[in-house]
């Protein structure tokens, strides 16, 4: 197990109820995302994050501001998480030229450089040589940062997969690789895809750090992301860690998701982020029910705010149709 | 006089020099020297760091590239050959040419991708593969071949200077081409095309190596009575529409030389947007020669049945000369 | 405050669902995700959820109803709601139009006010900011290279190379045509884009006997091309004109009583015109004098059995008759109406030739053109045809003194192969009866 980063405060009722906060902001704006998918408001693939929320808000409490992030396609918690304002991917979402990339990327290419936010990226695996990339020149350029590269247990059987994490630590760079293990590939049980289900065994074979724990407590995955950030900034080289999650809903907005056994959503739920850090404040910090109510509160209206930010935003110009298929000359 | 290797390498260097931030990336570029000698001696002057031996992993170093690009690097990735670029071609296509639109422009990509393209001797199928028509047909990249080491050093510093991803292809029978190259700095703008020889009966159009099966084209075509312009590109995209329209307005004929298979290939392109802005320049249709349709054989008798060579451009400018 | 809730778009291709099961029953607390139904779609069985706090106050379609996406099926709100004006609505919007048009989206009492109701789907265009243009194909504007960068010219090129010099414009195929026609390409004039000399050019410019230009007006001849219609048309007035020995037989009917019963229909809200008015009384007289209702077949005369009129409408590339069948047995309103019908088909190109073939005789008028008087040619193998002028106010002498009156001129061009002078007379003064006293017309 890797050490825990020495420098890494304990987590304060302040922290948590903030923490709560994000992972709230996030399940309600996924709601309103959804529920602006069966308007057709949002078109194409929508996939959302619920029951995921505490890996991003974890990750984020854990990580720099000028830490970058690159993920897949299930981004847009990832991306509320890291600071992409909620208006931003929500107008992004309905093709909006206020969104985070203009409406030109939609629901899986959402970038937002102001936060290190380097997108989503729609070809499972491929973002695993790009975080690789962008570790590469935050170590030749002399900074501290480290990349932190999100993806799904699906990701795993990728050769890019492979042929990013063998580079990494030819390279000792400072990158931290996230599997976000929610034990489908779209419709494909963890085990009808891979003989090996614990995926952090992966980085054995290229001699790489290697840790596995469950990711429902947000302080858990706080501290244990710390640790690996920890290990990468060092210099010694990058980190892989499988985050043991649960996706709620199918893959994408059309899946209903009939793969799953009886009972097993029922039972995942037992363990949701919200309920176990709701639990956790009202328990051991003593925050009372109107608090928590407050919270949220705040959260809804932010949610909606963004929604209607995204409804009520001009659609983008076609006229501006070819302005970044290439960069004009200099 | 310099060999096209040198004034590759000569482009290299000089921008590294001026700009940190570059960086030579590819198998065997470093501590071997290049497998064709192209870096031969950079790793002493540049360092590890900056001129990078990877394992074959063409995918996994070229997402790299991608990563570095993003956050500030300028890359320049060799394939050892194009034919390995096709491993990667998933970050090219999907990756590099695209980030910095569906990231409305938050993040550029100045790459260049470089190394061998087409055939040389005796490689057989897997690699002799020319590969612009499969990266022409992007936007979002730029595509470039040098038929001179003139043409070689002053387009590759145009694309390590160009904020788009470049596809640079060489060819492993020209690196030992000689030619000359000025001492002072100097740079040639991609979309220019350059009159490799004056003509007035018939355009030859074509880029990279068969420039020079051409040209030998041309001398024997004199004999024949015809005036054939050989027109070099030189940058595929972007197109040098002008020059193309201008020679066709002068000769009223073309033909187009394109390596690789004939199939929805870069010749067709550039053929239809002739017969779309010049229909009524023409007096004959414009016929290409490309590569024989079959992947390219191994032994010899067969390999010069299929690729591109002066007998074939000759025979096919008088089909359309009417001889 | 109770709303609708419609059916969801619960995928990109579905456009309606069967709601298969409610499982939210009416009453039930519903929280973000909860599920209320289960619904079929075009792709799989789906939990229909909720993204509000509310209560199912009352379900719109019982289980097994196909609703169209976008359609209510269900009204939430809080507790206690009165849910009796949208249940109102809903049955109106049903009995109106099957479907309703429109329905409010649940939204949260907290959302912003601007979110007011709009319809679900079809997706509307953003509240407040003016409908941005859709994206639709061909709108994209097309940069042209000329005159731009070299890198927007990277993007589509388009445009057309300009021709400098004396170089003379023309297809590959006009070329062939003129080399094999001896035609010199410099005396025909192109009439492709751009002035492109094309096949059909150098066809009739081998034609055209060579014209010697006349002192320059600065206006070249100009060659057009010839429709098919009007190569018909051509081909056949030739002929007829050539091959059949015609007469003209003139008449000036007093068209007072035309006039008198044209303005007491108007008076009255009925629109008809003196054509109408005039088939009808052709029709009247072919009955009467049968013997011009033919046809010459060659070796025999046809004498038809049905009056079938055929009126000539002009076209601008020609002119077409479509016929007004059994002619004799209609009334002059339904004539009106059956006339109108077939000029504006024949004036889209959309008659069947069914329609315009087969008459037995043919009126031609230019009376509302103004031309007083005119000869019309034969449209064979009909017997004749009538050609009629204008009805004129003019000066006429009634008992010894100059009065005005109204007159109309006809012409009827007889084939004398069928029609003798003597039986063509008969036959306009059978016509003058109904004209000069068109009551008998309409009786």
């Amino acid at each position: 197990m890797l050490a825990p980063d020495p420098e890494q405060r304990v987590v304060d009722r302040d922290e948590l109820a903030r923490l709560y906060h994000q992972m709230y902001l996030i399940r309600r704006v996924e709601e309103l995302a959804a529920r602006a998918y069966t308007q057709r408001k949002i078109l194409g693939f929508c996939h959302l994050y619920i029951g995921q929320e505490s890996v991003a808000v974890g990750v984020a409490a854990a990580c720099r501001s000028s830490d970058r992030w690159i993920t897949g396609y299930r981004e847009h918690g990832q991306a509320v998480a890291k600071g992409v304002s909620p208006r931003k991917m929500m107008a992004e979402l309905y093709g909006k030229a206020t969104g985070a990339s203009n409406g030109l990327g939609g629901s899986m290419h959402i970038f937002d450089a102001s936060v290190h936010f380097m997108g989503g990226y729609g070809i499972v695996g491929a973002q695993v040589p790009i975080a690789t990339g962008v570790a590469w020149a935050l170590k030749r350029l002399g900074t501290q940062d480290v990349a932190v590269c999100f993806f799904g247990d699906g990701a795993t059987h990728q050769g890019a997969f492979f042929e990013g994490l063998c580079l990494a630590q030819l390279y000792k760079l400072p990158v931290v690789f996230i599997i976000e293990n929610n034990f489908y590939a779209m419709g494909t049980s963890l085990e009808r895809q891979s003989a090996v289900t614990d995926l952090y065994l992966r980085g054995a074979g290229v001699g790489m750090a290697h840790e596995q724990f469950d990711g429902f407590d947000v302080e858990t995955v706080r501290e244990r992301v710390g640790a690996a950030l920890h290990h990468a900034r060092s210099g010694v080289g990058p980190v892989l860690l499988e985050i043991v999650t649960y996706r709620y809903r199918g893959h994408s907005m059309s899946d209903p998701a009939r793969y799953r056994k009886d009972g097993e959503l029922e039972e995942k739920k037992k363990s949701d982020p919200l309920l176990i850090t709701e639990q956790r404040l009202k328990d051991d910090f003593g925050v009372s029910d109107a608090e928590i109510e407050a919270l949220r509160a705040r959260a809804d209206a932010e949610a909606d705010d963004a929604a209607h930010f995204a409804d009520s935003s001009p659609e983008p110009s076609v006229e501006n149709l070819y302005d970044y298929t290439y960069v004009s000359p200099r | 006089m310099i060999p096209m290797r040198e004034a590759i390498r000569q482009a290299m260097a000089e921008e590294m020099r001026r700009d940190p931030t570059i960086f030579l990336m590819g198998e065997e570029v470093a501590l071997y020297d290049g497998a064709y000698k192209v870096s031969q001696g950079m790793l002493a002057e540049f360092g590890p760091d900056r001129i990078v031996d990877t394992p074959i992993a063409e995918n996994g170093f070229t997402g790299l590239a991608v990563g570095a690009a993003m956050a500030g690097m300028r890359p320049i990735v060799e394939f050892m050959t194009f034919n390995f670029s096709l491993v990667a071609y998933d970050q090219v296509v999907n990756s590099a040419a695209r980030i910095y639109q569906m990231s409305a422009g938050q993040y550029r990509l100045p790459i260049v991708f470089r190394g061998p393209n087409g055939h040389a001797e005796n490689l057989a199928s897997q690699h002799s593969t020319a590969v612009e028509s499969l990266y022409a047909h992007f936007p979002g990249l730029k595509v470039v071949s040098p038929s001179t080491p003139y043409d070689a050093k002053g387009l590759l510093k145009t694309a390590i200077r160009d904020d788009n991803p470049v596809i640079f292809l060489e060819s492993e029978l020209m690196y030992g081409f000689k030619g000359e190259v000025p001492d002072e700095e100097y740079l040639i703008p991609f979309g220019k095309a350059d009159i490799k020889r004056q003509g007035d009966d018939v355009v030859i159009v074509v880029w990279g190596k068969h420039v020079h099966t051409c040209l030998k084209a041309a001398e024997s075509l004199k004999a024949d009575g015809i005036s054939a312009m050989v027109l070099d590109i030189r940058s595929i995209r972007p197109l040098d529409h002008d020059a193309i329209f201008a020679a066709v307005a002068r000769t009223h004929r073309a033909v187009v030389v394109q390596e690789g298979f004939p199939f929805a290939g870069v010749a067709a392109e550039i053929i239809t947007r002739i017969q779309e802005s010049c229909f009524d320049l023409l007096d004959a249709p414009v016929l290409r020669v490309t590569n024989r349709d079959v992947p390219q054989p191994y032994a010899t008798v067969l390999e010069k049945a299929v690729i591109i060579t002066a007998e074939r451009v000759v025979e096919t400018v008088k089909l359309v000369m009417g001889r | 405050m109770a709303q609708f809730f419609v059916m969801p778009q619960a995928s990109p291709t579905m456009t309606v669902g069967v709601v298969a099961r409610w499982v939210a029953p009416e009453g039930a607390e519903l929280r973000p995700q909860s599920v209320i139904a289960q619904v079929e779609t075009d792709k799989a069985t789906m939990d229909i959820e909720v993204f509000d706090k509310a209560v199912m106050l009352k379900h719109l379609v019982a289980e097994g109803a196909e609703v169209p996406a976008g359609a209510p099926i269900a009204i939430l709100g809080a507790a206690g709601d009165d849910v009796s004006a949208l249940l109102a609505e809903y049955v109106a919007s049903k009995s109106n139009t099957g479907a309703p048009a429109a329905a409010a989206p649940i939204e949260p009492a907290s959302s912003a006010p601007a979110a007011a109701p709009a319809p679900v789907a079809p997706p509307p265009s953003p509240p407040g900011g003016p409908p941005a243009a859709a994206p639709e194909a061909g709108t994209v504007p097309a940069p042209s290279w000329m005159g731009k960068t070299l890198d927007e010219s990277v993007m589509e090129p388009r445009g057309r190379y300009r021709v400098a010099g004396r170089r003379i414009v023309a297809s590959p195929l006009a070329r062939a045509i003129a080399a094999s026609s001896g035609v010199e390409l410099s005396r025909v004039g192109g009439s492709g884009p751009g002035g492109r000399i094309v096949a059909a050019d150098v066809e009739k410019a081998a034609a055209t006997p060579t014209v010697a230009p006349s002192a320059d007006s600065g206006r070249a001849d100009q060659p057009v091309r010839v429709t098919q219609m009007r190569k018909t048309i051509a081909k056949r007035l030739t002929e007829v004109h050539q091959a059949v020995p015609v007469f003209y037989l003139t008449v000036n009917f007093d068209a007072a009583g035309l006039v008198a019963l044209k303005e007491l229909a108007g008076g009255r809200g009925q629109k008809i015109t003196y054509n109408d008015l005039i088939i009808k009384a052709v029709a009247q007289a072919l009955r009467d004098v049968p013997e011009v209702n033919a046809a010459w077949m060659g070796d025999t005369i046809l004498r038809r059995g049905s009056v079938d009129i055929g009126v000539a409408v002009a076209l601008p590339e020609g002119l077409i008759t479509p016929i007004l069948r059994n002619a004799d047995q209609k009334r002059v309103g339904e004539i009106n109406t059956e006339i109108r019908a077939l000029a504006a088909r024949a004036k889209e190109g959309k008659l069947d030739p069914s329609e315009y073939t087969g008459g037995s005789f043919t009126i031609s008028n230019l009376g509302m053109l103004d031309i007083e008087h005119f000869t019309a040619i034969l449209n064979p193998p009909e017997a004749a045809i009538l050609a009629l002028g204008a009805v004129l106010q003019v000066p006429v002498v009634v008992g010894g003194a100059v009065v005005p009156g109204w007159r109309m001129k006809a012409t009827l061009t007889c084939d004398h192969r069928v029609v003798d002078g003597a039986l063509g007379a008969r036959f306009l003064q059978a016509l003058r009866s109904y004209i000069e006293a068109p009551a008998l017309l309409v009786l």
